[in-house]
């Protein structure tokens, strides 16, 4: 068994442990399943980042998937068992294990009831996840992508909040109609082209098919795709789903979850449908610019913490989508860098609500206000999460956006120009946020007599603090990971005159390159320096 | 020479039948000892049944032809999967008090099963698809003595059984009207030929559709459903086991000889009705299914969405859909035994969804394994469920046939909310009562229910791809050898 499967089937066998485990004392049991389901996605997060030392990131494999493991399965219905990761790939297979130990340290003290099925349906949750990211074959890839759906559905179900029942119904219902839509377009990709494997795909799918039947699976794969990520007008689960979730239930969403619906188009739409692609990235656009704008002056008008952390979680899928269709290596580099960024700084941000919700027992803004006298620390490290979701240089969150803008206004200004406005109201409501919540006259009793971090939350934060100060200052280890990745798929664009991009098989020229762009942001631009 | 080796698994059960009828008796005690000893008894038999069934299916790759009967591998396999069904729901009633005469039925049902999936004419499947048919009323309105609703049911359940046989048989007349023969394999070389007069044409195809709807009837598909939701809700958990599995895959596999061996050449327009079929079936099944509040009419709405997959796959003449049909079934029939076993922990009698509310808290093995059987029947990755669909959606795509497909995923779209509805009630609800659900005591439910759980969770490793490749060679085999050309792969949604 190879190093991908290890990983992720591991914590599978962490959920036959938590099964079979048993203890006289109750709490003793539930303290037992804790460290059983931190220990073993530790130890998947070993397998991550040993994975991704040995990556070869410049030699001549940098381009295709690696750590191939490919096994018949199946054959009557023509599918392998086949994985491997590419840096894209990579990127968010880290991204996954790192989250799920913050998830359950996260949820200590705050699960009280059924810990061992939660701890059990996290395990789960991360199988299927990096399953997803891991898989090369069409139907592999479906049935992780679906998979996910189950124990996120019990997540929220069960330990969800008031409206549970509504948001987890709503959140499986939406997304297994697109997904079902997808299934049978790989099916019909695979009847008609007469291979399931993706990397193979990505190669020969668009020379045999025709562009109708590429429109046709486009928006199949489109449904799929854009309910998870996901686009106005698909988006109204996130809100509820992301309100009713446990706080770790919101981070897996908010951090792994979404990027799916990005990872989809990145394997699919765009590799395999260029024809398609090209018809209609201009509704992509469309919808990409409403999710920015419209979403971000909705997130203005929440009165509920996380409403407003979910609703600009659309907001920045907008620029994600919007930079993918933009077809430019710089652009779609940094739409993926956008996904990772945003998975670590929404996961906090989520997390840091947790923290408030955990002592206050509610996400009403107005209850909160001058917590900055009380909790220092947590001021300190909300403020910076807060910072790097609108992208303020030096945080993570200002690579993605800076590098999405610039890709899009090479080919479309208009569309970069209109996303930028998105930047504008993206401080507009982060800022609103935390003055009512962190600062202004402590009034209320009950947050006088809050505490600060405790040292298990100081240690959940520290590593994405870390992460993303580091993605903000140095990205380019990140960038010559994707760099190589991100070419391979857009290289059925790389001759297309339509595309006015100036050179498109060397994109840091065209970012090094003088470009209308103010200097000022240039200066930024070396500072984190891409090359 | 006749061997009788092949006919043994049939001859058994009305060897064994017969024997308890005069040995034990009509005045004899109905106690459960007496139940018991006999069930103990058939259960003895069916293994030794099973074996021969397994050596006869070694011997018999090729066929080994009776009067009227034809033994070869898909008959064998048949065979084999309805004795161990059989054998599991003999395990399932060894608790029961129930009246001696329910082992009879239930074994001369089998017999009528063995008698369909091997017949070779019209004639002996007519015989075999009665004499289940006669014995499953009988069974159904057994407990009419304490539960006069089964009585309903099952009277329902025997008038439209009866017209649709009725129906079937004057179907049969048309076609032994214009051709004279009952033979399958008579009837293929019949209706091959190319220069069929226009007159004999329309009398085969609606003599065939007629045939048709006898097994429409029997898988309960629209239009011909209505007795499904009236028998499950009325019959105990136990007999509703029975009946959604075994019947459920004899008739598939002799609907599988019927449209592989003398219905071939009339695919075309039999492919068409089924379709519609299927799709009406789908829906009506997934929507009906949205405001049942008994649990066991939701099931039988589901059923009749998911036999509507089953005639889906059957409507292409591939051996891809046939065999996507035969494994969908025998996936199905243990997925539904497996079930109603469980079910039976909590009650024989019927269930409102709400009697399941917090029943996760009295036995959260009971509740999370009942969700696996209701993901699996939804098509959720990675259960049995998802693989059996994929195979009938490829079958039917490679055919070029969208529009069902269609229907089908829209199906399961609004299905998938009422198997989530009741995971709802039984993992996420709080008990409506203090004492929460209160669980029945049936021994041997459990151990079934391991083994079909099992079953749907290693599907994808262990029997499933060896049975897809296998059911599909079955079929394969099936079909006329000289196949009119399927139509070439041509990219869809093409304009012509």
């Amino acid at each position: 068994m190879g190093i991908l499967s290890m990983m992720t089937y591991l914590p599978l066998l962490g959920v036959l442990g938590i099964v079979l485990s048993g203890s006289d004392s109750r709490a003793r049991l539930d303290e037992n399943v804790k460290v059983l389901a931190l220990f073993v996605s530790l130890i998947v997060l070993a397998l991550a980042v040993y994975v991704g030392l040995h990556f070869d990131v410049s030699g001549d494999n940098a381009a295709n998937f690696q750590f191939i493991e490919q096994v018949t399965w199946f054959p009557s219905l023509g599918l392998t068992y086949h994985m491997g990761v590419d840096g894209i790939a990579l990127c968010f297979v880290l991204l996954s294990a790192l989250l799920v130990p913050l998830c359950i340290l996260a949820s200590w003290n705050s699960i009280k009831h059924r810990v061992r099925e939660y701890m059990a349906a996290f395990l789960i949750l991360e199988t299927f996840m990096i399953g997803m990211f891991c898989a090369l074959d069409l139907v592999l890839f479906y049935i992780f992508f679906e998979g996910v759906l189950i124990p996120m559905f019990l997540i929220i179900g069960i330990w969800g909040g008031y409206r549970r029942i509504y948001a987890t119904f709503k959140l499986f219902l939406y997304t297994f109609l697109g997904s079902i839509l997808m299934l049978v377009g790989l099916i019909v990709l695979y009847k008609t082209t007469g291979s399931s494997s993706i990397p193979d795909l990505m190669k020969g799918a668009p020379a045999l098919l025709s562009p109708s039947l590429q429109g046709w699976l486009w928006w199949g794969f489109f449904a799929a795709f854009a309910v998870k990520i996901p686009m106005v007008p698909f988006h109204t689960w996130l809100p509820d789903a992301h309100v009713e979730a446990p706080t770790a239930g919101s981070v897996i969403l908010a951090g792994v979850l979404l990027k799916m619906g990005g990872y989809g188009f990145l394997r699919f739409s765009l590799p395999m449908l260029p024809q398609a692609t090209l018809e209609y990235a201009h509704v992509v656009y469309a919808l990409s610019l409403v999710a920015v704008i419209y979403t971000s002056l909705i997130a203005f008008v929440q009165t509920d913490i996380k409403k407003v952390v979910a609703y600009s979680s659309v907001a920045h899928m907008g620029y994600v989508t919007a930079g993918l269709f933009a077809l430019t290596v710089p652009a779609a580099q940094g739409a993926i860098f956008q996904m990772l960024s945003h998975g670590l700084v929404s996961a906090a941000l989520f997390l840091c609500i947790g923290v408030l919700y955990d002592r206050l027992k509610t996400r009403d803004m107005d209850q909160f206000g001058g917590v900055t006298q009380v909790m220092p620390r947590f001021a300190v490290v909300f403020m910076l999460f807060i910072l790097a979701g609108v992208g303020l240089p030096g945080t993570s969150g200002f690579v993605g956006e800076f590098l999405v803008l610039i890709g899009t206004y090479i080919v479309q200004p208009w569309v970069a120009l209109a996303l930028g406005t998105g930047l504008v109201l993206g401080a507009v409501y982060s800022l609103w946020l935390y003055r009512r919540v962190m600062q202004g006259p402590m009034t209320r009793d009950a947050v006088k007599a809050l505490s600060d971090l405790s040292r298990r939350e100081q240690v959940i934060f520290a590593p994405l603090i870390i992460l993303v100060l580091w993605m903000g200052i140095f990205p380019t280890p990140v960038l010559s990971v994707l760099e190589p990745a991100v070419k391979q798929v857009l290289s059925p664009y790389a001759s297309n005159p339509s595309l006015a991009a100036p050179d498109l098989s060397a994109p840091h020229h065209a970012l090094d390159a003088p470009q209308p762009i103010s200097p000022q942001i240039n200066d930024h631009n070396e500072e984190k320096g891409p090359q | 020479m006749l061997s009788f080796l092949p006919l043994s698994p049939a001859l058994s059960p009305m060897i064994l039948a017969t024997a308890l009828l005069f040995f034990v008796g009509y005045g004899a005690v109905r106690s459960r000892a007496t139940y018991g000893s006999v069930a103990f008894l058939a259960l003895l038999a069916l293994v030794i049944v099973m074996d021969a069934a397994g050596l006869s299916f070694a011997m018999n790759l090729s066929p080994d032809r009776w009067p009227s009967l034809v033994f070869d591998g898909l008959s064998s396999a048949a065979t084999l999967a309805l004795c161990g069904m059989m054998a599991a729901f003999f395990v399932l009633t060894l608790g029961l008090a129930w009246p001696l005469e329910a082992a009879l039925l239930v074994l001369f049902a089998l017999l009528g099963m063995l008698l369909m999936v091997s017949a070779d004419s019209l004639m002996m499947f007519y015989m075999g698809l009665e004499m289940q048919s006669l014995a499953l009323y009988v069974f159904i309105a057994l407990q009419g003595r304490q539960d006069p609703p089964a009585i309903e049911a099952a009277l329902k359940y025997f008038i439209l059984g009866a017209l649709a046989s009725g129906l079937m048989l004057l179907g049969m007349s048309f076609l032994y009207g214009q051709w004279g023969v009952l033979g399958y394999g008579d009837l293929l070389a019949l209706l091959t030929n190319p220069e069929l007069p226009p007159s004999a044409l329309l009398w085969s195809t609606l003599g065939a559709g007629l045939v048709l709807v006898g097994f429409l009837f029997k898988l309960s598909l629209v239009p011909f459903h209505m007795w499904t939701p009236d028998v499950y809700q009325a019959a105990p958990s136990s007999v509703v086991a029975f009946l959604g599995s075994l019947p459920k895959v004899a008739a598939t596999v002799a609907l599988v000889r019927l449209l592989a061996g003398p219905f071939y050449p009339l695919m075309p327009d039999l492919g068409d009705l089924l379709r519609v079929v299927a799709a009406l079936s789908l829906l009506w099944g997934a929507l009906a299914g949205l405001r049942q509040s008994s649990l066991r009419r939701l099931m039988a709405y589901s059923t009749i969405a998911q036999m509507g997959f089953v005639v889906m796959a059957l409507s292409v003449p591939t051996a891809e859909g046939m065999g996507a049909a035969l494994v969908y079934v025998v996936v199905y029939a243990v997925t539904s035994l497996g079930f109603f076993a469980l079910l039976m922990r909590v009650s024989d009698a019927d269930l409102s969804l709400n009697d399941m509310a917090g029943l996760v808290k009295t036995s959260p093995v009971t509740a999370y394994w009942l969700a696996v059987f209701l993901l699996s029947l939804a098509g959720m990755p990675f259960f049995a469920g998802f693989f059996t669909k994929l195979s009938v959606f490829q079958a039917v795509l490679a055919q070029q046939h969208y529009a069902v497909v269609f229907a089908a995923a829209f199906s399961s779209v609004v299905a998938m909310y009422y198997y989530l509805r009741v995971i709802k009630v039984m993992i996420f609800d709080d008990a409506a009562t203090d004492h929460g659900v209160v669980m029945g005591n049936h021994g041997a439910s459990l151990p079934l229910a391991v083994v079909a759980v099992l079953f749907l969770c290693v599907f994808f490793i262990a029997p499933g791809p060896q049975m897809t490749t296998f059911a599909q060679k079955l079929a394969g085999d099936l079909l006329p050898q000289t196949a009119p050309p399927t139509p070439a792969m041509k990219p869809p949604f093409e304009k012509e």
